[in-house]
């Protein structure tokens, strides 16, 4: 055991003492430092997609459809003659838009309703955690697909329906984290202290609390693409103008033998953007809650 | 033990083997197998409960009165004439040589019995021959007569679902047993878990031996699938790949491809109640807006043609003098102009009093064609500067917005034969009180020409007389028709003699087909 490694180790016990070692553990991480980066891209692409994108993903050329990659083409074109790159990108901003206000939502929402359920306790906490429990019970992609049918289609409609689907996961959660640290000490002694109750939760036990659920909410972003796209695909999700991923999927079906590229890119897109928000996740998690660390983590 | 369990697992193995022995015959002659979109159950193949398309067209075990030629004009079939006795009786004559599959001999009482099935038990596919009741003059004449006068009946009767049958293809009960009517195939078996059809010649057949010796017929409903079982040479016939897969099939040693027009038609209905499609120059705009040869070209395959009236051209009463609206931007634009919408305000849309010109265009999914060529219309549109809302959804999921009036355009893919007749496609889409007249198109002028046409009796009066009315529909825009639908049916070159029937749903079989 070399004098540095062990001066190391000091430090690494020490900042875990001090509660403030998230920085030490990313820069132990260089894998999710270039998780963190790619998705810092993302979400630029997403933001700037009309920007970025080369061509108006809506301009259909019939003449040149399914065309491989090429330089006036990085992705070659669709079954229309639409540029792919341009689609695909669009893509990202629509998926991102909806997922983000979703979560923003749920995030809202579920925390507001799961800490208090948790904080009051006794009836309350037993009717709001049944209403969770039945939430929960439904297969999520089932109530999606119901809401859709009752309601239509469109951006505003999915949001709604994701928001009702998914609120209950961070209810849940953030009222098990809440029952957990009430009685602990800190807690105790500001309730002594004749602190209201509104203020303890805010200003003592969210922070305490919401880091677990800032990762359900990274790890949900990647759930919440993965299901737009999966009602996009089913024709249950949003008009054939407005450019998504799993439409583009469900779209190209048909063209997948002559024109892969159709069902190629849109596939990798949603892969990709779906690994890299639950890596991401984890890697939140394996930073900031040192118990979970796992091998073989980013 | 173990060695009991190895035996087991040898004798179940070359059980399974010895099944598929069983199944593969497409080594055997004549033996055709053809993999058909439809996924049936055994209510299917009953006269009285099922559509008559499968069995009539697909697996040709039964046939009806009346048959029409490649013009869609009437010929007989089970029924040798018929002449209207009166206002409201019809006379048929039968032929005298026709045999049920369990050799009786098909009479007018039989007649009798098949209409009255299908017109008890799905009154709605007999509404066009607007049934009253019948007589049997004798043993091989019958006189069917109608509520009102009806000059249709004739062709009424060329429909599927009027199949003839034996009563005893019912038990004592009226329960179904099996499907026993006069054409060249009999039923042999039905699979209930598979959908497998199984048919064989009959040899009693009225027009002749059939040279095809068996016929079965499976179910893939999903385009994909049927693409690759007919690459696998796993049947050796089948209909409607996805489009895009069609030039890819044609390419393959072995495989011929063939495209055809059907009766029916992709046409956008307009909302004559929306302005400004109530005016005659905004509807020609769009006419000249949408690139039908590109659409045809790129968006179907080739699978279908380029639209001009309603009616197919080879329909024997198309009016053949019309003169297609072709694709042409600046003259659209012009036509804009002309109704006053110009962009103003330079942001790529026309508009007029300070309102963009915007339209909401629905589809339903269920067909492969519609979505693609609602994005590839829904483009053209834009070119002359138009906003178009697009709408794709499920049948169900649209027809309510329909029946609000929640709509402007419309595009679907209409039967253009429901009876092989004029009267019926002008008299329901075009005519104020037409029941698919969804739009509200209103020409007291076209009303009087149907509602004369109606009285008329023989087909060259009547076809002569309707085309003046498509003629005006035409010029009038009333819906602007973009492609006549197409098949392609895609068959290996060990079959042979198969000869397309132009009236059939997407394609009938033919009893002299060949086998190698």
């Amino acid at each position: 055991m070399s004098e540095t490694g062990t001066v190391a180790r000091i430090k690494i016990w020490q900042s875990n003492v001090r509660g403030a070692d998230w920085y030490y553990r990313l820069r132990q991480r260089p894998g999710l430092q270039i998780v963190f980066v790619l998705l810092a891209v993302v979400l630029i692409a997403a933001v700037f997609a009309p920007v970025i994108s080369p061509q108006d993903p809506a301009a259909q050329d019939l003449y040149g459809k399914n065309q491989w990659m090429s330089a006036d083409h990085w992705f070659g074109t669709d079954y229309l003659g639409r540029d792919l790159f341009s689609r695909v990108v669009c893509g990202l901003q629509t998926s991102m838009a909806i997922a983000v206000t979703t979560i923003v939502i749920t995030f809202v929402i579920g925390t507001a309703i799961g800490s208090y359920a948790g904080y009051k306790g006794g009836w309350v906490d037993n009717v709001i955690a049944r209403v969770i429990d039945v939430f929960l019970a439904f297969p999520s992609i089932i109530l999606a697909l119901a809401l859709v049918t009752l309601l239509g289609s469109g951006i505003l409609n999915m949001i709604f329906m994701l928001s009702i689907v998914q609120w209950a996961s961070f209810a849940r959660l953030m009222r098990g984290q809440v029952l957990a640290e009430k009685n602990a000490e800190y807690v105790l002694s500001a309730r002594a202290a004749g602190l209201p109750g509104w203020w303890i939760l805010l200003k003592h036990l969210m922070p305490n609390c919401i880091m677990p659920v800032v990762v359900l909410a990274t790890m949900d972003l990647g759930h919440t693409i993965l299901t737009i796209s999966t009602l996009s695909f089913l024709g249950l999700g949003l008009p054939p103008s407005i450019p998504e991923w799993g439409s583009m999927i469900n779209a190209g079906l048909d063209s997948m033998r002559t024109a892969p590229l159709n069902v190629i890119v849109p596939g990798l897109a949603i892969t990709t953007v779906t690994l890299l928000f639950n890596l991401a996740g984890e890697g939140v998690r394996d930073i900031t809650d040192p118990g979970t660390d796992a091998e073989g983590s980013l | 033990m173990r060695f009991g369990l190895v035996l087991c697992l040898i004798a179940t193995l070359s059980l399974i083997a010895a099944a598929a022995g069983c199944i593969d015959s497409g080594s055997e002659k004549n033996v055709l197998i053809v993999g058909n979109h439809l996924m049936s159950d055994a209510r299917e193949l009953d006269q009285g409960t099922g559509t008559g398309t499968l069995i009539t067209e697909k697996i040709i075990i039964t046939e009806t009165l009346v048959a029409t030629g490649e013009d869609f004009s009437l010929k007989p079939n089970l029924a040798e004439s018929w002449k209207m006795i009166n206002d409201t009786t019809w006379e048929f004559k039968l032929r005298e040589d026709v045999k049920f599959h369990n050799g009786d001999e098909m009479t007018a009482a039989d007649v009798k019995f098949s209409i009255e099935n299908i017109n008890t038990k799905q009154p709605g596919r007999t509404t066009l021959i607007d049934y009253r009741d019948s007589e049997i003059v004798d043993k091989y004449t019958i006189r069917i007569r109608t509520n009102t006068m009806n000059p249709l009946l004739p062709a009424a009767l060329h429909s599927p679902d009027t199949a003839i049958i034996s009563p005893k293809s019912y038990d004592a009960n009226g329960e179904y047993v099996t499907t026993i009517g006069t054409g060249p195939m009999k039923l042999a078996s039905f699979n209930e878990q598979t959908g497998e059809i199984v048919v064989v010649r009959h040899d009693q057949w009225w027009g002749g031996t059939p040279t095809i010796e068996k016929i079965i017929n499976r179910g893939y409903p999903n385009p994909n699938t049927r693409a690759m079982i007919i690459e696998n040479h796993d049947v050796d016939m089948t209909f409607d790949p996805p489009y895009s897969e069609v030039a890819r099939l044609d390419a393959i040693e072995g495989i011929d491809v063939l495209k055809f027009n059907t009766p029916r038609t992709y046409k956008l209905d307009l909302n004559f109640d929306h302005a400004p499609l109530d005016d005659l120059n905004v509807r020609k705009a769009l006419a000249y807006a949408i690139d039908r040869q590109g659409i045809v070209d790129n968006v179907l395959y080739g699978v279908g043609s380029v639209a001009t009236g309603p009616f197919l051209p080879t329909m024997a009463w198309a009016n053949t003098s019309l003169v297609p609206y072709t694709y042409n931007q600046t003259l659209a634009k012009q036509y804009l102009a002309d109704a006053g919408w110009t962009d103003t305000n330079g942001d790529g849309y026309v508009d007029k009093d300070g309102k963009k010109l915007s339209f909401k265009l629905l589809t339903y999914t269920e067909r492969p064609g519609l979505v693609p060529m609602l994005e590839a219309i829904s483009s053209n549109l834009k070119d002359i500067g138009i906003e178009v809302e697009e709408i794709a959804m499920e049948t169900g999921a649209i027809s309510p917005m329909l029946a609000e009036g929640d709509w402007d355009m419309y595009l679907i893919a209409a039967n253009l034969a429901m009876v092989p007749d004029p009267e019926y496609v002008l008299k329901t889409w075009y005519t104020t009180d037409g029941t698919t007249n969804r739009g509200h198109y209103s020409n007291t002028e076209v009303d009087r020409i149907v509602a004369e046409g109606h009285n008329l009796i023989t087909p060259k009066e009547r076809y002569a007389h309707f085309r003046t009315a498509e003629g005006i529909v035409y010029d009038e825009v009333a819906t602007i028709n973009v492609a006549y639908y197409g098949v392609a049916i895609i068959m290996w070159d060990n079959v042979q003699g198969f000869t397309y029937d132009p009236t059939a749903h997407d394609y009938r079989l033919s009893p002299f087909m060949t086998v190698a």
